[in-house]
């Protein structure tokens, strides 16, 4: 963008070289300024100093160019566009000035300073910091705005006398940085005096933006520039608030409304995203608990919007939630019991016992023949077990284990069997 | 030299009311009279409309400050429209086509046609100046914030009639109507 800036530029200056070329000694006979890019706004003619012009010279203004005459840093005689011959004429101002006469010309020193005045459009504006608004739902919300505007220099003699000064050219860039300041000021004093909250922001661009040209009117004009154009593109809140209204269009859809109906739409929503979480929780108990709450959920959205109240009346039971840990948890003793792990390592030696059948579980020949034909096939064999055996299986586990002596054993045994 | 002189003479007579009038509203107008000049003269009435429009835009935003602390925002985006629409007839004035034809034009503006455009131009900085009241009473509707819809109205009807005028001098010019 720079070099192509820097293209026009020098065409520009080769443009009045052209109009030097017809003169005497450096003398200019015919000034224009033919070819400028759209950004540029100002280009000073010579680029530096003043210059001699001839009585008579001739000044070419193009459409949507105006040029101004200064003079000791004053600015004297505008021109619109045209050809117009520089005589005492149409310079009164200058030709009060003092002029001279040089190789038999009659002269006078200044410098011409063309203007563009086309519209100059996409220029932008936007808030580096955000907006503090107290919104009247939202509570304090920050908010995010970007947009862009056009302006055109409608008096080109205060433009060039409040901005440019002596600068040989003065581009769009340099009016950009200038004008959205005073842009981001209007639009947070817009913002805290006119329209209160995010809402009704969000509502009415169109009349924000032509309530921010109003604004500017006044802090443009100054500087003999016009605002034409001013669009909001965008206005944001962070993320987070954006989710949240999300949230409460969701819910809205769904005919829940108010801080009740906020817990209950996320426990839902908790509840439907851990059974599809399969990897998490566990497949079937996910499945189960997903498999629930599709079946309570139309029934909590029934209770809410039939009672209009939550939790409904009654709820929750007398005596839940059960306490937890239950009573005389963990057991008086300490945990693990003494003697836990058994001295020795694991498994004990000896385990499993000779006899054990090898090779793997269930062992070869299992079950055995003559087993009953009439079982379902996957049951567990229906046998009355003695609870006399069943403890003492357990002291022999103990004995295997090393807790008890064989001795001990015996003398349990005894104690169990009556002998 | 004396073709110019007796389009000159013809003017003068022709002219009459319509050019004192004009010449009576415009400062330093010095009127189409002389063919020399006529590029000058259209350029100064072009200019004068277009200021005079410019001031009208910047009544109508004055109105769009006191909407705006009448509570009167909703309006703002309809008041915005006019002063885009005398954005555009200050541009059309200002770039219109010259009131003169030039030496490579092949359509000449005779001397009826001219008279035609005097009127024509007169219309023009009437319909500029009948827009004064009904700002004013936009800017009444606008301090009590009462009827501003009706009184905006009543000022877009006036700029299209404005634009209006201005499409049927071009065709003036180009001899088409």
């Amino acid at each position: 963008m720079f070099s192509r800036l820097k293209q026009a530029v020098s065409s520009a200056t080769n443009s009045v070289k052209e109009g030097v070329s017809n003169s005497t000694s450096g003398i200019l006979e015919v000034i224009e300024w033919t070819d400028y890019h759209p950004n540029m706004l100002v280009k000073r003619v010579p680029e530096s100093g003043p210059a001699d012009i001839k009585w008579g010279a001739q000044l070419i203004v193009r459409e949507s160019q105006c040029a101004v005459f200064f003079r000791d840093g004053k600015a004297l005689d505008v021109f619109g566009p045209g050809r117009h011959t520089l005589e005492t004429g149409n310079l009164p101002l200058l030709s009060k000035a003092v002029s001279h006469v040089t190789g038999g010309h009659n002269l006078f020193t200044a410098e011409v300073y063309y203007i563009n005045q086309t519209v100059i459009t996409d220029m932008k504006w936007g808030t580096p910091n955000p907006i503090d608004m107290k919104d009247p739902d939202l509570g304090w919300v920050q908010l995010r705005a970007f947009g862009t505007f056009s302006v055109k220099i409608n008096e080109p003699q205060l433009f060039v006398n409040t901005l440019v000064g002596a600068q040989k050219m003065y581009t769009s860039q340099s009016l950009n940085n200038f004008l959205k300041g005073s842009v981001r000021t209007r639009l947070n004093d817009l913002v805290g005096t006119t329209f209160e909250s995010y809402a009704k922001i969000r509502s009415n661009l169109d009349e924000m933006a032509a309530a921010m040209k109003i604004k500017v009117r006044d802090d443009f004009g100054k500087y003999g520039i016009e605002l034409r154009d001013f669009f909001i593109q965008d206005v944001s809140v962070p993320e987070e608030i954006q989710e949240a209204f999300r949230l409460r269009a969701k819910m809205g859809a769904l005919g829940m409304q108010g801080p009740a109906a906020y817990q209950q739409f996320q426990a839902a929503n908790a509840m439907r995203d851990m059974a599809n979480n399969e990897g998490s929780g566990g497949g079937m108990m996910s499945a189960g608990a997903g498999l629930g709450m599709g079946m309570m959920f139309p029934q909590m959205m029934q209770q809410h919007m039939g009672q209009g109240g939550y939790p409904p009346p009654g709820y929750p039971p007398p005596g839940y939630p059960p306490q937890y840990p239950p009573q005389g948890y963990p057991p008086q003793g300490g945990y693990p019991p003494q003697g836990y792990p058994p001295q020795g390592g694991h498994p004990p030696q000896g385990y499993p016992p000779q006899g054990h059948p090898q090779g793997g579980h269930p062992p070869q020949g299992y079950p055995p023949q003559g087993a009953p034909q009439g079982a379902p096939q996957g049951a567990p064999p229906q046998q009355a077990v003695d609870p006399n055996q069943a403890k003492i299986a357990k002291l022999q586990e103990l004995v295997e284990m090393g807790v008890l002596s064989q001795e001990e054993f015996q003398a349990k045994v005894a104690q169990i069997t009556g002998g | 030299m004396e073709e110019v002189k007796d389009v000159r003479m013809d003017q003068r007579e022709g002219a009459g009311a319509v050019l004192d009038a004009l010449m009576s509203k415009i400062p330093g107008f010095g009127g189409y009279l002389e063919r020399e000049h006529r590029r000058e003269a259209d350029q100064r009435h072009r200019e004068y409309l277009a200021k005079r429009l410019t001031s009208k835009k910047s009544a109508i935003q004055d109105v769009g400050e006191t909407l705006m602390g009448s509570g009167g925002l909703s309006h703002l985006t309809a008041l915005d429209s006019l002063t885009n629409k005398i954005d555009r007839i200050v541009e059309r004035t200002r770039h219109a086509s010259s009131g003169f034809s030039s030496f490579m034009d092949k359509n000449v503006v005779d001397t009826a046609r001219l008279d035609r455009i005097y009127e024509h131009d007169l219309s023009i900085l009437e319909g500029v100046e009948a827009l004064d009241p009904l700002i004013d009473n936009l800017d009444t509707a606008a301090d009590s914030n009462d009827n501003v819809g009706q009184a905006i109205k009543k000022v877009k009807k006036a700029l299209d009639e404005l634009d209006g005028r201005l499409d049927t001098r071009d065709k003036i010019l180009k001899g088409l109507e």
